[in-house]
């Protein structure tokens, strides 16, 4: 078995990962650049930006650290990398419980207590256990087949809810909102069965009512708000208040497009004034006068909406669709069940995460506290994607398993693996590659 | 297995990417337009409402008496001026402060940065207006007690509690900046970007106080006002909850006009107008009144002068008709008071109630007429049959015998003596001329209630006069309707003392006034205050012209006539009129100046308070006002000081003195000419004067002189005084 290690001596989906994160990364910077410039209107420089570029090279490195260490040696670590994430939750819940920050070491931002202050950037605990989950649970089921029964299922399923109780703890909706169909998606394409999958879904929302009404009341504005959106709902319950009070009372719905509906409301003007080819960089009244909030941060898909227009959104979908394309390739190509199982999490967790900004500042999706990977402002976020893609270019940099049972793959209707069958050996070299 | 659930995984996230990019080109191509449209609204954020000009107010010539001149005001946001530590945050969103502070020193609390510049605005706001830092405060709390009520009516209103918009208004702390102390202030306040130095009016009075109770004066608009908004539905031309509109006199008739209607201005973010949306205000319509300034001031020093001379007098009126059109042309009520200084002096004003100079008195009191209803009976009863010119009627000085258990119905006393005038035989004319009682008692009789009071309602009284003021009273025309609403019986009685303008009936001067035009006109028309308003239809009166003349004889033997009641106290000589009049007094009671109302506390504690009011319940009132938690004993309350302060012991009684005439152009022979009509008639009120020639006599002959010194010897309504250039 043979390895690349040279750095530049990548595989095609490496080459198409590197690609695509450079180009979403570069727009970030890009527009974190704008923001900064226009919002503290010349007062301070593009510090954010600077900050941003310096983690990402920062992050390389460390990429590149991986890259030559090898995604293996990893999964070795994989349960005490996930206790000391779970341990990483602790202190910001002992904040939040204890009203206290610890000597800024927990600071509170928006009411809520999420990061860790570290000498050189924030810490984010829920940011890290994403990562800390997909390995540990890649980890956990790599080797086993026992999870295709009920029983077997509900300690992976239950173990996922401990971090998931924490996160909501903090409280990080967004995550959390992230954390559940991640398991998901992992046991299901470890192989979990749809029936079994389907039916602690099904419970999960029965149990929906309960949540729903166990919200705070901002958590909850923020989900009718979505709804809300609507001029037919809006009318709706201002007409008949006692029957759709359950929603919004009509307090909020006249107060809809100042309080809960303003970022929203703000961030479809910056999405829909952008048009088809958008404003251009730097250009635009919303770079021009900070009309969105937090729009270097999770807004950032209405600024870069708002000067590149549908074709720079479409650039950006299109990036992510070839993250998750060369992620899908990664995840076929190897027979080693841990990288398999890795990078389809890898793969899920861009994807649903990017799914769930784009939705959110669309207004399709409530307003939860998700970022757009590689984009948004944010170190630690940046940092947990980077590291999380160096893993999917090593998984691709390992050759398959000449002899290997194609993992995670059950007969339908019985218990037995399908037997053992012989790799292809690898394809020889033509003349014309031998030459080069 | 694992390859097809990656397929489906892959399929599920491009439906999802599919989706994301349809709703996108929903947002950005299809209604990208519409939401470039939006934005264009929000860069456009801040309107400015441009106040309008108030309309002025101008006498019949064009002389102005109050006009708005534009000024400035130093206004704070709300935000900043109730300022506590729970609206930092609003504050800190608002202006930016995160920033403001950005460069202070690591560790220093931006609160109380905050405050500290604060105390320091207030500081130099204090300095700069020239006024005591607890005024400010007191201004200050005042806005914010009215932004709270404004805050509960609303909520009351919408079911729910919630911010209002004066909230996050700026509020006016310091008004009427010129226009060189404005510039100072741009530049004393330019470090605070939540004052704002604002285009402003001040309402400027000329020499207006003759004028204070007809002008009326502006207040801020109360909730019963917003509701009642005639112009609700023009955002630019509705009350606003801070401004101030004519509630009373002139400015309250001639509110809709004068007010105009607001601009607005829009500024985009930058601060640069936005020049299509830049909408000037409209400024309110002029007005002229039908008053004349000058006649208006001479009459109102003329009683300066009078009043004080009389001990017992409290105060006075005159009204100045012309008979044609029924103008009024003065309206004097004295003692007024100056209203550029109104707020100021409000508490002194409102407390003096002796000489009650807040009262207008020429529309808002009303009088009982007193002898100058006799020549109204005297041409009732001709024009009716009941009474023959030359017919004549015999007066011993009373009508039967004086019994302990009826009262006598008695001619009247002559001041002083105690002695009793008996007339003997009297005919119109010459009852007229000694004011005999027994000849009105008598005819009187004959016309009966009912006639008499059809007679009061064809002049006008006890309906509004037509000026159209709010605040004016309609007085009492005691119709058999009104006597059986009242319970009392229709006995001759009652034809008796309404003959002689004594009883129920009462008036105000205005109608007093009106009263003695219908005199000299022979037809009843409503006054007319605002010039330029259609006249009202004239309605003559019944009655031959030898009846009216014999009346209007009456009225000229009264001055001129040796036995005249007035002959003795008017000297009047003219060479182009005669003065024309008749006198009367009407009893009146000492008015109440100070209560003394004893009450109780919860406590039980008991005290007396001294509350000056003219009225038991106007006393209560006040007491409720200025000492809540102390129920007052009502049944022991007692009045302590009376106006006269010594009222003379019964059977005396104390009088307000009637004057009521016009003047005659006379002949070549110096005997009045009755072919030509008078063209002024008046009405004089000293209030406790006591007979009516003796006081009131001497005021309307000096009242004849300034007439014809101010309108000219035509007596011309609109002419010029004759030594004017």
């Amino acid at each position: 078995m043979r390895r690349r290690t040279a750095l530049l001596d990548l595989t095609a989906p490496g080459w198409l990962i590197v690609c695509c994160a450079a180009l979403l990364a570069t727009m970030g910077i890009a527009t974190i650049w704008i923001a900064d410039t226009a919002y503290k209107q010349g007062h301070d420089g593009p510090d954010n930006a600077l900050k941003q570029l310096a983690i990402l090279l920062g992050a390389s490195v460390l990429g590149a650290g991986i890259l030559k260490l090898g995604y293996r040696r990893i999964a070795r670590l994989a349960y005490p990398f996930f206790f000391l994430s779970l341990l990483l939750l602790i202190p910001p819940i002992l904040a939040r419980t204890t009203h206290q920050t610890f000597g800024g070491l927990v600071p509170m931002v928006n009411g809520a207590y999420r990061w860790i202050r570290l000498p050189l950037f924030q810490l984010q605990p829920s940011e890290v256990m994403k990562i800390g989950m997909i390995f540990a649970l890649a980890c956990y089921l790599r080797y086993r087949r026992n999870y295709r029964t009920l029983k077997g299922l509900l300690l992976p399923v239950l173990g996922a809810l401990v971090p998931l109780a924490l996160i909501l703890l903090e409280p990080d909706l967004g995550t959390a909102m992230l954390i559940l169909p991640l398991v998901f998606v992992m046991l299901f394409m470890a192989g979990a069965k749809t029936s079994h999958l389907l039916g602690i879904a099904g419970v999960g929302l029965l149990l929906a009512p309960l949540a729903w009404s166990k919200m705070e009341g901002y958590q909850r504005m923020r989900i009718t708000a979505v709804l809300l959106q609507s001029d037919a709902v809006r009318d709706a319950i201002r007409r008949q208040p006692q029957r759709y009070g359950f929603l919004a009372s009509r307090r909020e719905v006249e107060y809809w497009s100042r309080d809960s509906g303003y970022q929203l409301l703000r961030s479809k003007y910056a999405v829909g004034s952008g048009g088809l080819a958008g404003e251009g960089w730097g250009e635009g009244p919303f770079t021009e006068y900070a009309l969105l909030p937090e729009g270097h941060n999770d807004f950032i898909f209405a600024l870069l909406a708002h000067q590149w227009g549908w074709l720079g959104c479409a650039a950006v979908i299109a990036a992510y669709a070839g993250l998750v394309g060369a992620g899908a390739a990664v995840a076929l190509a190897t027979k080693e069940p841990f990288g398999r199982l890795v990078a389809v999490g890898i793969v899920a967790m861009l994807a649903m995460q990017a799914g769930l900004n784009v939705g959110m500042v669309t207004g399709l999706m409530p307003v939860t506290g998700v970022t757009l990977p590689l984009v948004s402002y944010g170190g630690c976020s940046l940092l947990i994607n980077v590291v999380a893609l160096a893993v999917l270019i090593s998984i691709s940099q390992h050759r398959p398993f000449l002899l290997a049972n194609r993992p995670f793959n059950f007969a339908l209707r019985s218990r037995r693996a399908i037997p053992l069958e012989l790799a292809k050996p690898p394809r020889e070299k033509t003349a014309s590659e031998t030459a080069a | 297995m694992f390859e097809r659930r990656l397929r489906f995984l892959l399929v599920l996230f491009g439906a999802a990417a599919l989706v994301l990019l349809a709703r996108l080109l929903q947002l950005q191509v299809v209604q990208g337009e519409v939401y470039r449209q939006h934005v264009q609204d929000l860069l456009r954020g801040t309107r400015e409402s441009l106040p309008f000009v108030r309309g002025g107010i101008f006498d019949r010539q064009g002389r102005p008496l109050v006009t708005d001149a534009p000024c400035w005001q130093i206004a704070v946001d709300y935000r900043v001026l109730s300022y506590d530590a729970s609206r930092l945050r609003s504050c800190t969103t608002a202006y930016g402060l995160k920033r403001r502070y950005a460069a202070l020193a690591p560790g220093v609390d931006p609160g109380a940065a905050f405050a500290a510049e604060l105390d320091e605005m207030w500081r130099r706001l204090a300095e700069f207006g020239e006024a005591d830092p607890a005024e400010l405060r007191g201004r200050r709390d005042q806005i914010i007690a009215r932004v709270r009520r404004i805050r509960e009516l609303v909520a009351a209103r919408a079911g729910y509690d919630d911010e209002v918009v004066e909230e996050r208004s700026a509020h006016a702390v310091i008004r009427e900046l010129g226009a060189e102390r404005h510039v100072e202030a741009r530049t004393l306040f330019q470090r605070y970007p939540w004052v704002h130095i604002q285009p402003a009016t001040v309402r400027r009075y000329h020499d207006a106080e003759p004028l204070a109770h007809i002008l009326g004066r502006l207040g801020p608009v109360d909730a019963g006002d917003l509701e009642r908004d005639p112009q609700a539905d023009d955002r630019f031309a509705r009350y606003l909850p801070d401004e101030r509109i004519g509630q009373l006199g002139a400015e309250k008739l001639l509110d809709a006009s004068l007010r105009g209607r607001r601009g607005e201005l829009v500024r985009d973010r930058n601060g640069d107008t936005v020049p299509e949306e830049y909408l000037p205000a409209e400024n309110g319509e002029d007005a002229r009144l039908t008053l004349r300034a000058d006649l208006q001031q001479r009459l109102y020093d003329l009683f300066a002068r009078i009043v004080p001379t009389y001990p017992d007098v409290s105060g006075g009126c005159a009204v100045v008709l012309s008979v044609d059109t029924r103008d009024v042309l003065a309206c004097v009520s004295y003692p007024s008071y100056d209203p550029a200084m109104f707020q100021e002096n409000f508490t002194q004003l409102r407390d003096d109630t002796a000489r009650l100079p807040l009262v207008f008195r020429a529309g808002a009191t009303q009088y009982a007429p007193g002898s100058i209803v006799k020549p109204l009976i005297g041409i009732a009863a001709l024009a009716e049959g009941k009474l023959g010119l030359g017919a004549t009627e015999h007066c011993a000085g009373y009508l039967f015998p004086e019994t302990p258990d009826a009262p006598a119905s008695k001619c009247w006393e002559i001041e002083g003596t105690g002695q009793r005038m008996h007339h003997g035989d009297v005919d119109v004319v010459a009852a007229l001329r000694g004011s005999c009682n027994l000849f009105m008692y008598k005819v009187g009789e004959r016309l009966g209630v009912r006639e008499i009071t059809a007679w009061f309602d064809r002049v006008g009284i006890g309906r509004p006069t037509g000026v159209g003021l709010a605040e004016e009273v309609s007085g009492i025309n005691p119709t058999p309707a009104y006597l059986a609403s009242r319970g009392l019986p229709l006995t001759s009685g009652y034809a008796r003392a309404y003959a002689i303008g004594q009883g129920e009936i009462s008036v105000t001067p205005l109608q007093a006034a009106n009263l003695i035009a219908c005199y000299a006109g022979g037809s009843f028309r409503p006054l007319r205050l605002k010039l330029g308003a259609p006249l009202a239809e004239a309605a003559p009166l019944p009655g031959s012209p030898a009846q009216w003349r014999a009346i209007r004889e009456g009225m000229y033997e009264v001055v001129n006539h040796p036995s005249g009641t007035a002959h003795k106290y008017v000297s009047f000589a003219d060479d182009g009129y005669v003065l024309c009049g008749k006198t009367g007094s009407a009893t009146a009671p000492a008015r109440p100046t100070l209560y003394a109302v004893p009450a109780e506390d919860e406590a039980g504690a008991a005290d007396v308070f001294y509350v000056p009011a003219g009225s038991r319940a106007d006393a209560l009132q006040r007491f409720e006002l200025a000492h809540p938690g102390w129920t007052a004993k009502t049944d022991e309350m007692a009045v302590v000081s009376t106006w006269p302060a010594d009222p003379p012991p019964l059977p005396k009684r104390l009088s307000h003195a009637w004057f009521g005439g016009f003047l005659q152009p006379r002949g070549a022979g110096g005997e009045p000419d009755w072919s030509r009509a008078p063209r002024i008639a008046f009405a004089v009120l000293v209030e406790f004067g006591g007979s009516g020639g003796r006081v009131s006599g001497p005021v309307a002959a000096e009242l004849s002189r300034v007439l014809l010194d101010t309108l000219g010897p035509d007596l011309d309504p609109d002419g010029a005084p004759p030594d004017a250039p």
